[in-house]
C-alpha cells in the first residue's frame, strides 16, 4: 500500500489531530492515502469514529515505540 | 446535505466555552454543518477584547457591560476561578498537556466553517451591538432561526 501523504500529530491533544486530518484531507484527491500520527491515546478510538462519520476508510491502526499510527484512505 | 450540528452556547465561562468549541471543531472536522448559537452570557466569546460596548443605551446597560467585559480572553473558570488565578493554572496546564488554547480553538472553527450566529434579543438586554462583536459572527438571529437550524440537526447541545 502507498502511503500519499503523512501528517504528523505528536504532542497535539483533541480535538487537533482529528481536524487537522479533516483539513489534510481536503486538499487531497479520492483514493489516496493519510498516515496520521499520534501519542493521543483517544486517537485510537477517534480515528476509526472519524472514518465512520466521514464515509473515509480506514485502513488500519499501528502501535510502535509510544506513537499511533492510523492510515486512512479519502473516498470522495 | 452534511449532516447538521448545532450548539447553543449560553454559558460564559472558559471551561464551558473549551468544551463548545471542542465538540463544534469535531463536528466540522467530521465533515458535519456546525451552527453555533451565542445567547445571553454567551455573548462574552464573540465580543470584542475592549472595554466599553457600543451598542449600549441606558447607564445600567453601560454598568453591565463594564462589570460584564467582553473578550474571550476575559472569560472566567466556571470552578476554582479565584479571582483569575485559577483559570491563570488551568492555562498553564492545558498548556502542558499539549491543549489548544481558545484562541487557537475559535481560529480553527472559523478555518472549518463553523457558523457563528449571535441572538439579537440578549444582544438588546446587554446593550451589544454587531460593531461590539468579532467579525466571525455572520448574522444576527432570532430564535426560529435556532429551532430551524435545531429541528434539522443530528446533534443539539446546550452549553
Amino acid at each position: 500500500m502507498t502511503i500519499d501523504f503523512e501528517l504528523d500529530a505528536v504532542g497535539m491533544a483533541c480535538p487537533v489531530p482529528i481536524v487537522k486530518t479533516a483539513k489534510k484531507m481536503r486538499e487531497m484527491l479520492p483514493g489516496q492515502v493519510l498516515r496520521i500520527i499520534s501519542d493521543d491515546e483517544g486517537f485510537k478510538a477517534d480515528i476509526v469514529a472519524w472514518c465512520e462519520s466521514t464515509g473515509n476508510e480506514f485502513l488500519g491502526l499501528e502501535e510502535k515505540d509510544g506513537k499511533i499510527y492510523g492510515t486512512v484512505r479519502k473516498v470522495s | 446535505m452534511a449532516d447538521k450540528a448545532t450548539i447553543v452556547v449560553f454559558s460564559g465561562e472558559f471551561d464551558k466555552a473549551l468544551a463548545a468549541f471542542v465538540i463544534a471543531n469535531g463536528a466540522a472536522a467530521s465533515g458535519m454543518d456546525v451552527t453555533m448559537f451565542f445567547t445571553f452570557w454567551g455573548l462574552n466569546l464573540i465580543k470584542k477584547d475592549k472595554g466599553a460596548i457600543k451598542g449600549a443605551t441606558n447607564w445600567m446597560q453601560k454598568m453591565m457591560g463594564m462589570m460584564n467585559r467582553g473578550g474571550h480572553s476575559r472569560l472566567p473558570l466556571s470552578k476554582f476561578n479565584m479571582g483569575g488565578a485559577g483559570k491563570m493554572m488551568m492555562k498553564k496546564i492545558m498548556k502542558g498537556q499539549k491543549v489548544q488554547s481558545l484562541d487557537e480553538m475559535m481560529a480553527d472553527a472559523a478555518d472549518l466553517g463553523v457558523k457563528m450566529i449571535a441572538c439579537k434579543m440578549s444582544m438588546d438586554v446587554m446593550g451589544v451591538c454587531k460593531e461590539d462583536l468579532i467579525p466571525e459572527v455572520s448574522e444576527i438571529v432570532g430564535v426560529a432561526t435556532y429551532i430551524n437550524e435545531g429541528k434539522n440537526s443530528k446533534i443539539n447541545l446546550f452549553i
